[in-house]
């Protein structure tokens, strides 16, 4: 493995998706919830994953570590340092979770176990992933409390989860994932169910540790603002599908899909500006439109958006790196995101 | 013009035991700690901070308080069964965050936007159909939504079911609790911008809560933000986000991640510290002094009222006020 990594030219991407396309198939529907998701993460990168519930925003990430279960048909290729997760055998993929790729959720409270100290978790972790001695993993364990930031580390060792408040149990578990020094940590809303001041605190401490420890990071989250401060790029999906992908700096400035121009628009920004709504609502996953997933609800469609998805492009005038998966990519790219645009 | 809801002094207790088995020790958890505010008629206050939901229960009389009270229209809110209290109950309704655990999934969402006028025995069948889907007209729903059941309908769409079935007594209150907080981002500006179309078609006046600032500002005339079951701070939006005078206010608006200009961007004045403590463990003195920058000797020493500042400005704030020092201080 480690030679595998020196083969390897430096600047490849850490994390390379392709073509990834997860299937389900429940008691009354069988349908496609991930079509065709191409998405990289380079090393050290932060990347953000935006959309709206259901989008298939977290599913992206299960797959990618095994963990969507036997009713899910999983496609495509999840390149790890150029080797395929999706067809590693359950040992393999085990030494993967956590050791290479770490997640965190929403809820910290019930992803801990309520019947054990923060301590012994932590311990685990670290026994598991490095075959630790007690005295060795006690030190580490106050060691990486100390890291996320958790005051009097060696008595809160000793807690319990309950004890401990919701930004406390978040700040546990990311100690618990530095446990296996993960080279990418994927953040699944991590901060959601927090208080506004606590969340920037606990955002901060994942921007930090990604600087000192060199991890790329996954952020995922259905808040624009939250990975605008947080990401060096932004990956847009839309009903399982990437509308647009970008440097931070272009998307922001230059969103090239009306997708993404419409939740920029939907967010009442700090001004206390009035809102403007995209119509309609998000296609159930087992009826989607027959052309772009976009299009029933677009100010900007035409009768060609109907005939076909549209691929991921460059825009005119823009980076390489900044693809959007609309036929008009090019007239959107012209107009500043707040910029308002006649449909026509 | 007299204010349509009045709070008064509204407190609530709760006798909690903490954990420990045997040994738990009894404790006083002060969910609301002397609250008072009102509501002018085609008005809307919004709230963020921590005693939100305390304060919706108490102001509509969903909760009882340990004490205090809260005045309709200049009368007292009744306590007991009767008719004022029921023509009370009609004209104040609350609107709750999840839509889907409010609705019953069994009946149809036509039925259950009827139901209100059934319990207050208005109308015969007819006149009641004929409402429902007036309101459900107004919430911006199509006729063939009246004999969908809930998990049919979006979430967006069931939330404007809850919002009609909250108008169909016509009332002249609405508490919201979280109205959009459950709903996506492009939703959530449908369902905002109908709440502001309802406002001003209907006179109605929102109490409106919320822990999102982006949204409260959005949608209310006058914002007061709590902390540990006090107002800390409250104002007319612009005022309390331009230029917050608590420092919890401050550190509150200054933590709302921002989409600015592309890029990434940490312009924060104040950095946010600690968390809210335990409400049953609220320190001496300031509550908000643990986590303050500001905090001196008077802080520990005595807690602030919500005072006026020059302009208007209510805050309960040492420094704000210039009994000690810090950036934020004036002289009154
Ligand atoms: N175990 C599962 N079985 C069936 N459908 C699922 C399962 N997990 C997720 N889905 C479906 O896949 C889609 C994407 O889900 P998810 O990735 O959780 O969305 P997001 O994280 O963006 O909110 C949704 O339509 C969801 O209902
Ligand atoms: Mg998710």
């Amino acid at each position: 493995m480690e030679d595998r990594v020196a083969a390897r030219p430096p600047d490849a991407p850490l994390i390379e998706i392709r073509n990834l396309a997860i299937h389900f198939r429940t008691r009354q529907h069988q349908f496609r919830a991930l079509s065709g998701v191409n998405l990289t993460v380079g090393r050290g990168e932060a990347v953000g994953l935006v959309g709206e519930s259901g989008s298939g925003k977290s599913i992206t990430w299960l797959a990618a570590l095994g963990l969507l279960g036997p009713r899910a048909r999983v496609s495509g290729e999840v390149l790890l340092d150029g080797r395929d997760l999706l067809g590693l055998d359950e040992t393999a993929i085990t030494g993967v979770r956590g050791r290479e790729i770490a997640m965190i959720f929403q809820d910290a409270s019930s992803s801990l176990n309520p019947l054990r100290t923060i301590g012994s978790q932590i311990r685990e972790s670290l026994r598991h992933h490095w075959g630790m001695d007690r005295n060795t993993a006690h030190a580490e364990a106050k060691r990486l409390l100390d890291r996320v930031q958790i005051p009097f580390a060696a008595q809160r060792l000793k807690d319990y989860p309950h004890q401990l408040s919701g930004g406390m149990n978040q700040r546990v578990m990311i100690a618990i994932a530095l446990a296996g020094r993960p080279r990418l940590l994927v953040a699944d809303e991590p901060t959601t169910a927090l208080d506004a001041t606590v969340q920037a605190q606990i955002l901060d401490l994942l921007d930090e540790l990604r600087r000192d420890t060199g991890m790329a990071l996954a952020l995922i989250s259905h808040d624009f603002g939250v990975v605008a401060e947080n990401c060096d790029r932004v990956v847009v999906l839309y009903a399982g599908r990437v509308m647009e992908n970008a440097q931070n700096s272009e998307i922001f400035i230059r969103p090239a899909h009306p997708y993404t121009r419409g939740l920029l628009a939907a967010i009442p920004d700090s001004a206390g500006e009035r809102t403007r709504p995209i119509r309609g609502s998000v296609p159930e996953p087992w009826s989607p439109p027959p052309g772009c997933v976009f299009e029933p609800r677009c100010d900007f469609a035409r009768p060609e958006c109907r005939a076909a998805q549209p691929p991921l492009a460059s825009p005119a005038g823009a980076t390489a790196m900044h693809r959007s998966a609309c036929l008009r990519r090019d007239e959107m790219a012209t107009a500043t995101a707040r910029q308002e645009m006649v449909a026509s | 013009m007299t204010d349509l809801l009045v709070a008064e002094n509204l407190v609530r207790h709760y006798a909690v035991r903490l954990p420990g088995g045997l040994f738990g020790r009894q404790a006083v958890l002060k969910a609301l700690d002397g609250v008072s505010f009102s509501l002018r008629r085609g008005r809307i206050v919004g709230e963020s901070g921590c005693g939100k939901s305390t304060t919706a229960g108490l102001s509509i009389d969903l909760i009882p308080p340990t004490s205090g009270r809260t005045l309709l229209d200049g009368e007292p809110i009744a306590g007991t069964d009767d008719a004022r209290w029921r023509r009370q109950r009609r004209d104040m309704q609350m609107v709750f965050q999840d839509p889907l655990s409010a609705l019953d999934r069994r009946i149809p969402v036509g039925r259950q936007v009827m139901e209100p006028l059934l319990i207050h025995g208005l109308g015969d069948r007819a006149e009641r159909e004929a409402r429902a889907r007036a309101v459900l007209g107004n919430v911006g729903l199509q006729p063939h939504h009246f004999d969908r059941y809930p998990h049919e309908l979006s979430g967006g769409q069931r939330q404007r079911v809850v919002l009609a079935r909250a108008l169909t007594l016509n009332p002249s209150v609405l508490v919201c609790d979280e109205p959009v907080s459950a709903l996506d981002v492009s939703i959530q500006a449908q369902v905002l911008n109908l709440l502001e179309r309802l406002q001003a078609e209907f006179d109605l006046a929102y109490l409106f809560i919320s822990h999102d600032l982006k949204v409260v500002r959005q949608i209310s005339h006058d914002v007061a933000v709590m902390y540990l079951g006090r107002i800390v701070e409250q104002g007319p939006p612009k005022r309390l986000f331009e230029q917050p005078e608590h420092p919890y206010t401050r550190m509150l608006v200054d933590a709302v991640p921002a989409v600015l200009g592309g890029g990434r961007r940490f312009r924060r004045r104040i950095q946010p510290r600690g968390e809210p403590p335990n409400p049953i463990d609220v320190p001496t003195g300031c509550p908000f002094r643990p986590r303050c920058p500001l905090a001196q000797q008077l802080c520990m020493a005595e807690r602030p009222t919500l005072e006026r500042l020059p302009d208007g400005q209510l805050v309960a704030c040492h420094a704000a006020h210039g009994r000690i020092p810090g950036p934020l201080a004036r002289t009154a």
